[in-house]
Order: C-alpha cells, then structure tokens, then sequence
C-alpha cells in the first residue's frame, strides 16, 4: 500500500488547489424557490462548498461574504446545523412579527417573512413565456399583476427560449418586480430551459425539484424534462415523501408536461404539440388522487386544457371531482390549437381558494356560460389590450 | 491505466454532456469528442511518430492533462458546465489526449484492490461536484506520465475470454442508469464508488477463483437483469450488484485490451442508455426502464 502514498498525498494538494481560497453556491432557498415562513418558524439555508469538510463557521462566513447577507441578523437565528461532505445545512429562525401578510426578503437571502393571510388567496400560474424582442409582453404581465396582486405567482417552465445572457437578465429583473410587488415566485423549468441548462442552474439554482410552503399550502414543483416528458423513480420518491409530510398542507402541484395526452380531444396533428407526461404517469396520478391534491398545472402546449384523473378531457364543466389535471396556455410564446377546445389566446391562470379550499381555476369567458370550463384568463384582462 | 479512462475520464464526460446537453452544430462539441475521435488513430500515430510515446513526450503530455484537470475543476467546481465554452472544451480535450496517450504507454495492466478504490474515492469525490473525477483522471496521467504509477500485480487474464466492444456496451447500458435517476443529485456518485468498490472486491484472489467458474452468462445475464431491474430506493446495494458482475467480467475482456473497441462500445452503451432513459419513444421499452422502482 506505501506505493499509493503519494497519489493520495498529491490527491490532497489537488483538491485544495481546486477548493482555495473557499467558494460557495446558495442552494435554497434561491429565487423560484423561496422559503416563506411564519414568525419564529424555522428554516434551512442549503449550500455547497469548493472544500469539503470544511467547519461550519467557516463555511457560513464564506457564504455570507459570496452572497451578501448575514445568516444572524435583526432577530434571526441559527438554531442549528449539519454537514455532509461539503454540503451544509443551516436551521434559522426569525421571531420579529410580520406586518400585512408577506415580509420581503430584506437582503440576499429569498427568506420571506409570513404573516397574517387571509382566508382567501389567489394566486397565479403561466408558463411558456414571451420570448426575446416581445419583452413588453411580460412587462405588460407584470403591470396586470401590480393591479391583481395575488399573493404568489408560480412558473411552471419554458421562461428562456433563448438562454442568452441578456434574456436571463431581463426575466430575473421581472421576477425582482414581482417581488417588489410582495409576490412571490416559484418556478420550475421546462424543456426549454435545457437548451441553456447551465445559464438556467446558475440563475435559480440546482435544485429543480423543490416544495414551498406557503400559508395553507405546500407547493410541490416537479421536473418533468430531465429527459423529455418524464419523471424518475428517485423523483416519485420524493414526492411521495412530501405527500407523506404535509402536516395538515393542501399540496398543489406544478411541473411543466401536461399529465395527460389530448386523446380524443385531439383537434388534428395537435400543432404537432400534446406531448404529455410518459414515465411514471399511473403512479403520479394513483398519488395525487390517493392524497388529495386539488390541482396540477402545467403548461408546455400553448392552450389550455383540463383534465380529470381518468384523462378525461373536461370541457363540459370545471366542476368535478378528485385532482384537476390542468394545461395554461403560453404565456407570451405562439398559442396553439393542441385539443377541441375552441379558444386560442396568451394568458394566465388565476386560482382562488378559500381556507386552502380551491374555488375557481377557470376565468369566464364572454358569450360562454358560467362557469366557463377549461379557459384561463387572456392576457390584457386586468389592464387593457396587452402587446403582441 | 485502462480502467482510469474508461470509469474516470470517458463515463464522466459522457454523463456531464448528457447533463448539460450537446449542440452537435458548434465547434466546442467537436473539440470535446476529440479524444474518443483520436482512439482509432492512437496506434498509427504512435507508429509514425514515435517520440509520442518517448519519456518527454509522456512527462509534457502527464503535465498537461493534469493542469487541464485543474483548470477545468477549478472552473467547474460548484457551477455548471455550458458546453458551447470553447475555453471549457479545449481543456477537457487537452486532459483528454494526454490521458490517453499515457494509457497507450503502460502496456501491462494492474489487477491490485489499490487501483479500484483510487477509481471508487475519485467517483466518490464526484459527490461534491461531477467535475472532482477529472481531477483523478488528470492526476492519474500525470503520475503515469512520470512513471510514478501505482499499477502493481499485473492482471492475470482468466481462460475465458470475451469481447470488450458488447461488454462494455452492456456495461455502458447498465452503469448509467442513476445518472438518469438522480441527475443533479450528487446520489448517484456513491452508487458508482460502491460499483468500483465491489470491482476491486471481485478482483481479490480468494473470490476471484469463485467466480472464475462460473460461465460467462452468469454475470452477463446479472447485468442485463440490472438494466430492467434498478431499484431507485436500494442504488448503493445495485451499484454492489453491478460491480461484482464486472468484477467478474473485467479480467475476462480480451487481452491485451484494444482500448479503442472498449471505449467506443462503453460510449455506445452510455448513449443508448442516454437515449432511451431520454424517452425514445420505444413503447415496450418504455415500461421496462425503471422496473423495480
């Protein structure tokens, strides 16, 4: 074994060469991935080091001189701590009361402070964004939000179809509008997002897969394009586990392939679009039925589209019960004709709950009856024509 | 120095760039598949020129891949990989060449435990970031290069004998597979120590004697069931599985070894795996993929 002494030893000097001076990536919670918490309810900062083994104080200066805050600041604290390898996980708390009902984020860290909610929230889900020269489009979408203000805004994928820099820089300057505005974001990626998958992790951070708690609910983002329409084995696990943990939550769910295919709903070659999710569907749809989630949104086809848990397309009313299985159509990006349903448009998804009880997902339409299934809010609603 | 190439070099590569995805249409691609497009040619160059293989060439070519490691690493480590960098794909060519051209030099190849847990600590390293197993690969050809490489007992090639391109395509297959599950999950990388580990197992004297009687489809038949068989919750006793199959199966591959039919059958194997956890389309397939999860 003496022969191997000096390959470890020079394995030793290499790995500090490539570690020092120490490094550190943030990884929750990250922009798309807040954590909201309650007053004096605890929460985990999550980073990765250039070291391994490194003590933890010096891991945690390390990250507060990289990133810009203070893990102990005003009345936060560090509750505790644990290691493994060069991953650390520091448990904090914040017992200053929160005034209205959401605290932004005060410094570098996306820690929002939780306060009183009312009973009755809406939030609001897109995907498939404008893409590079129809920038108006998501300003425009900002703008209706400043006048909605729902209490979260959850992107469920295909926000960059262009992975430049330029065009990153614009969203996130977008996202920090929302937050500006007291609304959250949560996101998770889409097929897109993997032509610039490195851009897309420095940005939001490696964690794809992620929950937020948030009032009433425990949002639950999923990555369905790892590949392409489909989840992995280690991510149904994951999510079991989540449903498994709720504590009273009502999950909701986003990912960014629609569950289900249009099926007989097929309006011709569908755009050549309804791609839906392959790997491990029966099994997401038996868990979301088993556990009761209310909802799953998605988007990827660029027109909305609903769906009960037996793929039933449901054009016929929003009303029905067990999980709703539901496809937004693009936000900013070319509408398409995927299924039947006769309407083509940009827009959103406003969802409104009552004490974590969802009551409507769906946005009336003019000359439709009330409730109208299936269509979400067109763009310009709130605010007046929006760009094209 | 074979198995440096192949389990740190080549299968490290391929997972990143199936990670972080390829655009055949841009000129850094073609810098990174330099090295695996340079195997074919290996031996022809080495005949015409042979000064590659002289004590000069070997120390500038350890040096260079080690310093390519470092800076690749250094750039790498605890980021992601945009793989239309050209700076970026010039170093992992240059460690790439240069690693290959010092396991083209060391003609025997080592059978000692010691090899396989450098291979399985430097897989495990990949915990922290993908990118440590470069670091390994470098630094092995660097020590190589020097004649400073540990390679001890020389492996004794068993009676039977296999053919290293659909073996290692099988193994390509197979050993991918919590990549595909764990992606940007660092999980994955113990599953792979353990893999190398239950290697370097297999290849001691008093279990290598056992499982030289057993007939070649034994462990290949193990390996093919592991394919369809991956249990996602029990990876690290897989990885176990999978290891001492190849355990058995490594000193059976033809020797000496022709590195260009092991590495393009394992880059095969990678990519089909690639393909089809990617969703080919292939309807039957499709439900066997992640069978026992």
């Amino acid at each position: 074994m003496k022969r191997w002494i000096l390959p470890y030893c020079c394995a030793a000097a290499t790995l500090l060469i490539v570690g020092l001076p120490l490094r550190t990536r943030l990884d929750a919670p990250r922009l798309g991935a807040p954590a909201i918490v309650p007053a004096g309810k605890s929460f985990e900062v999550e980073f990765v080091t250039s070291l391994p083994f490194v003590p933890w104080r010096f891991a945690a200066a390390a990250v507060e001189r990289q990133w810009g805050f203070k893990l102990e600041t005003g009345q936060r604290r560090i509750l505790g701590h644990r290691r493994q390898g060069n991953r650390y996980v520091i448990t904090l708390a914040d017992p200053t009361p929160v005034e209205g009902a959401l605290r932004r984020p005060v410094d570098g860290l996306e820690h929002w402070g939780q306060g009183n909610l009312s009973d009755q929230l809406t939030l609001v889900h897109a995907a498939c964004f404008p893409n590079t020269g129809k920038e108006a489009v998501l300003e425009h979408f900002v703008d209706e939000m400043a006048v909605l203000r729902p209490q979260a805004f959850l992107a469920s994928g295909d926000m960059a179809y262009d992975s430049n820099d330029e065009w990153y820089r614009f969203l996130l300057s977008q996202f920090r509008r929302l937050e500006a505005l007291g609304i959250p974001v949560i996101a998770c990626p889409g097929n897109h997002e993997r032509g610039g998958w490195a851009r897309f992790l420095t940005h939001f951070g490696p964690r794809t897969t992620h929950r937020v708690d948030f009032g009433p609910f425990a949002v639950l983002s999923l990555d369905s394009a790892h590949g392409r329409d489909r989840l992995t084995p280690s991510q149904v696990h994951w999510f079991r586990e989540q449903l498994d943990t709720l504590d009273g939550r009502v999950p909701l769910v986003q990912m960014h392939h629609p569950t289900f295919p249009p099926g007989p709903a097929l309006h011709g070659d569908g755009d050549k679009s309804g791609g839906p999710l392959f790997g491990y569907r029966d099994a997401f749809v038996r868990l979301c039925l088993e556990r009761q989630v209310p909802i799953v949104l998605t988007g990827h086809w660029h027109q909305d589209a609903v769906f009960d848990s037996t793929g039933r397309f449901r054009d016929d009313t929003p009303d029905f019960p067990g999980t709703k299985f539901v496809v937004t159509t693009a936000l900013g990006d070319a509408p398409r004709r995927v299924t039947r349903w006769p309407f083509k448009n940009n827009g959103y998804r406003i969802l409104t709950f009552d004490k974590g009880r969802l009551l409507r997902y769906t946005q009336d339409l003019p000359g439709m009856a009330s409730p109208t299934p299936i269509a979400s809010t067109p763009s310009g609603t709130w605010l007046g024509k929006a760009p094209r | 120095m074979n198995a440096i190439w192949l389990f740190l070099y080549l299968g490290c590569l391929i997972q990143m760039l199936t990670q972080y995805r390829l655009d055949l249409n841009h000129p850094a691609t073609l810098l990174m598949a330099l090295p695996i497009l340079a195997l074919p040619l290996l031996d022809r160059l080495c005949r015409l020129l042979p000064w590659l293989l002289g004590k000069t060439a070997l120390r500038v070519a350890g040096v260079l891949a080690l310093l390519s490691a470092l800076a690749l690493a250094r750039s790498l480590n605890l980021g992601f990989w945009d793989t239309r960098h050209l700076g970026l794909a010039a170093l992992c060519a240059l460690l790439g060449l240069g690693l290959l051209l010092v396991v083209r030099s060391v003609p025997r190849e080592g059978a000692s435990f010691g090899l396989w847990l450098w291979i399985a600590a430097w897989l495990f390293a990949a915990s922290w970031h993908p990118v440590m197993t470069f670091i390994g690969a470098g630094l092995s050809a660097c020590l190589g290069g020097f004649n400073r490489w540990p390679e001890g007992q020389p492996l004794v090639p068993a009676t039977r004998r296999l053919g290293p391109f659909w073996a290692m395509t099988l193994l390509g297959l197979v050993v991918s597979k919590p990549w595909f599950d764990f992606n940007l999950e660092s999980t994955w990388a113990p599953v792979l120590a353990l893999f190398a580990l239950a290697v370097g197992v297999a290849g001691r004297p008093w279990i290598q004697k056992r499982l030289e009687r057993l007939p070649s489809a034994v462990p290949l038949s193990l390996l093919a069931l592991a394919f369809v068989l991956y249990p996602s919750a029990w990876a690290l006793a897989w990885g176990a599985e999978v290891g001492l199959c190849w355990g058995a199966l490594w000193p059976r591959l033809a020797r000496p070894l022709s590195l260009t039919r092991a590495s393009l059958g394992f880059v095969l194997g990678l990519l089909v795996s690639y393909a089809l956890h990617s969703n080919l389309g292939v309807p039957f397939l499709r439900r066997m993929l992640w069978w026992g999860s």
